[in-house]
């Protein structure tokens, strides 16, 4: 299961999500592939990394932090120009171009990194040799065309079209045949940077997500949890920052919660309007949270790894596959009964189950 | 001095034509070979595709645009892996056309190209406001007046208008349906006050009362046929956001209450009323303001139409000068920097 497939839980989840400020569209999509993590490795190095960038925000002033997102609005998904690339394709001025402007600025991007000790982080493939290649007169500039200096001919035709308009059609098919064979050649130059391109790609990527998330946890006020290692999760003052908002919108304080809970149920009962539901759907967004490695809306959170999160709420309804909201409710149920029964580690949230069921007597 | 000169008073020109071979292209390359490339930099786009050599629509031969060397331009992916000229790019954007994505290049030699740049006004915006960035200082939107929405005071500075055989083979209609659009592109701007005031608000009607509070009708659109004026005694301006049309326009000349409040529209391209019931508004004291406008520097007239006819363009010029009181430019005949024909002002 991926980021996509969670996104839409009413926990509020997207909410947090749209949040971010993610500076490319490619970081977006790549954030939606992301498959939840499951381990405590995993997290507990994700948010190792972001530990570092958020000392990194807290470091530098803020026209800095809002270069680095300029250059990095510049990141665009090229995985196509790179897969033709890796399949030895020759490549057009178009790609060529997006090549040389993803080389360029992952080298901005590294460098930037270096020099607040966040390349061990993440480590962006150093791309030095592309932008060579494809920047015969060392202009630095991410613009490109097939080059006068790469072969004197094409130079000299070139010439003569500038002195001669009227001859341009003709000179013009002379020059489209000495281009091409350039760009073949350059395209065989780069075929071994296929692999570097794309980590750079996704690397920046990283670094945009970081570094959102980063700004994200000192606007929200968010912390950063440690992994409970005995499988008890323990949040304290927890809030939804979705439900916060809104009620901050209307000048009134969100009551933060703190609470604990284990492998045994743990029932919340009390008066209608208490905020139960707010409770358990700040709890489902607390686990995707933390299993996406971001920051967690409560002043100090111990939490367990799950291989699943289930959170039923009662009134979804599947019109698409006939089912009541009853019906609807047992099967998501009956999920939850199926995945703790094969044993497997899971946090089930179940808001008021049955409560569309209404006694026959 | 010719209308080359007012351009450089911009940072923007849209190039609009009322109807399908009007000479906008002819328009668009007599400007593009008068502008000095060497102290301004210009970038050129369009909002349909433009320079193929045959009409897609009526199998006319057209005129191909030129560019000079120098000038940068943006098009799309298909149309810039077609290009006839040697070019550095500059820039590929996210913005999607139905030819791929929007790229921005530099001409370095001069040269035919096709442009089909970004195909909503949004889009159009961004690539204009990117242009900006890097230090263009004048953009050219080659646009069409059924898309004019693409063209409008929202989006460009200023602008020039073609008209010609083509929009009209009757002299007489031909001039009086130009002298309208030209009426509509001048309609002055309201006060600064009720800029402020109304230029955030993109839909509804909305008035303001003689102590400059604003208020919503309750009736979202002003297309609606049965739509009321209540409790607006006193209403000194009353603004529509979206399109104006004839039926709203009547209600409004017809409603006693309404005499002496002034109308405002966000720009010309919201109205939508024959020029009989514009006239007719104006007649009965009237007045319309807009929100937005953009400077219209020239007229110019294609006089042969795609069928064949050809009006004879001193006498169109002329007239057409006479009723608009502008100058009128005939650039197909006249390669000359000096107008067809200039108003006679009495």
């Amino acid at each position: 299961m991926e980021l996509r497939d969670h996104i839409e839980s009413p926990c509020g989840l997207r909410y947090v999500f749209e949040q971010l400020e993610l500076q490319a569209g490619y970081t977006r999509r790549w954030m939606l592939d992301m498959p939840m993590m499951r381990t405590g490795e995993e997290i507990a190095q994700s948010y190792e990394v972001l530990r570092q960038f958020v000392r990194f925000v807290e470091e530098v002033d803020t026209p800095y932090i809002n270069t680095l997102q300029f250059r990095l609005q510049g990141l665009k998904d090229i995985r196509t120009t790179i897969k033709n690339l890796g399949q030895q394709a020759v490549l057009d001025d178009i790609e060529l171009f997006e090549v040389k402007h993803l080389a360029i600025l992952a080298v901005d991007v590294a460098e930037r990194m270096k020099a607040h000790g966040l390349d061990k982080a993440i480590a962006v493939p150093d791309l030095n040799e592309v932008i060579t290649i494809l920047d015969p007169d060392g202009l630095k500039m991410a613009t490109f065309y097939v080059y006068d200096s790469y072969c004197q001919e094409l130079r000299d035709l070139r010439a003569q079209m500038r002195q001669n308009p009227s001859r341009q059609e003709e000179l013009l098919a002379e020059c489209a045949e000495i281009e091409e064979g350039v760009r073949r050649d350059l395209s065989k130059q780069l075929v071994p940077f296929a692999k570097a391109l794309e980590e750079a790609q996704i690397a920046m990527a990283k670094i945009d997500m970081n570094l959102a998330k980063a700004l994200q946890i000192k606007q929200l006020g968010l912390c950063f949890p440690t992994i409970s290692a005995d499988d008890i999760s323990r949040y304290e003052a927890m809030f939804h920052p979705q439900v916060k908002d809104a009620l901050a919108q209307r000048k009134r304080a969100f009551q933060p919660v703190s609470l604990t809970f284990g492998q045994k149920p743990t029932l919340i009962t009390g008066a209608n309007m208490g905020g139960k539901t707010v409770v358990l759907k700040t709890l489902t967004l607390c686990q995707y949270l933390f299993q996406y490695g971001f920051g967690i809306p409560a002043q100090s959170a111990d939490i367990a790894v799950k291989d699943e999160v289930f959170f039923c709420i009662g009134d979804e309804q599947s019109i698409e596959k006939g089912l009541s909201s009853f019906a609807a409710e047992m099967k998501n149920i009956d999920a939850v009964i199926k995945a703790s029964r094969e044993n497997r580690k899971i946090v089930a949230l179940i808001d008021e189950p049955a409560r569309t069921w209404c006694r026959p007597w | 001095m010719t209308f080359i000169d007012d351009i450089l008073n911009y940072d923007s020109l849209s190039i609009v034509g009322l109807q399908k071979n009007t000479g906008k292209t002819v328009s668009l390359n007599y400007v593009l070979d008068r502008l000095p490339v060497e102290r301004k930099r210009i970038a050129v786009t369009s909002i349909g595709i433009d320079g193929e050599t045959t009409d897609q629509v009526t199998r006319t031969q057209k005129p191909e645009i030129y560019l000079r060397q120098g000038m940068y331009f943006g098009t799309s992916e298909m149309h810039y892996r077609q290009k006839r000229i040697v070019s550095e790019l500059i820039d590929v954007s996210d913005e999607n056309t139905s030819l791929g994505r929007v790229v921005t290049a530099k001409a370095l030699t001069g040269g035919k190209i096709l442009l089909s740049g970004p195909s909503s006004s949004s889009g159009l915006k961004r690539w204009m406001k990117d242009m900006h960035r890097v230090g263009i200082e004048l953009v050219i939107i080659d646009g069409a007046l059924s898309r004019m929405s693409l063209a409008s005071p929202a989006v460009s500075q200023s602008m020039i208008l073609a008209t010609g055989a083509a929009y009209s083979t009757n002299m007489n209609t031909l001039v009086q349906q130009t002298a309208f659009v030209v009426d509509l592109i001048k309609i002055p701007l309201t006060e600064e006050a009720n800029l402020n005031l109304l230029m955030p608000i993109e839909k509804g009607v909305w008035y303001i009362d003689d102590e400059g509070a604003l208020h919503e009708l309750s009736h979202i659109s002003s297309l609606s046929q049965d739509f009321r004026f209540e409790g607006m005694d006193r209403c000194k301006i009353l603004y529509v956001a979206g399109a104006l049309v004839d039926g709203f326009l009547e209600k409004v000349r017809k409603n006693p209450k309404l005499k002496t409040c002034e109308l405002v529209v966000r720009d010309f391209t919201k109205i939508f009323v024959s020029p009989q019931q514009y006239r007719l508004f104006l007649k009965a004291g009237g007045v319309i303001h807009v929100l937005q406008k953009s400077k219209l520097i020239a007229v110019t007239v294609n006089p042969t139409s795609p069928l064949g006819v050809t009006l004879d363009s001193d006498t169109l010029c002329g007239r057409l000068s006479k009723a608009i009181q502008l100058p009128v430019y005939d650039l197909m005949k006249n390669s000359a920097d000096e107008p067809s024909a200039s108003p006679v002002w009495n």
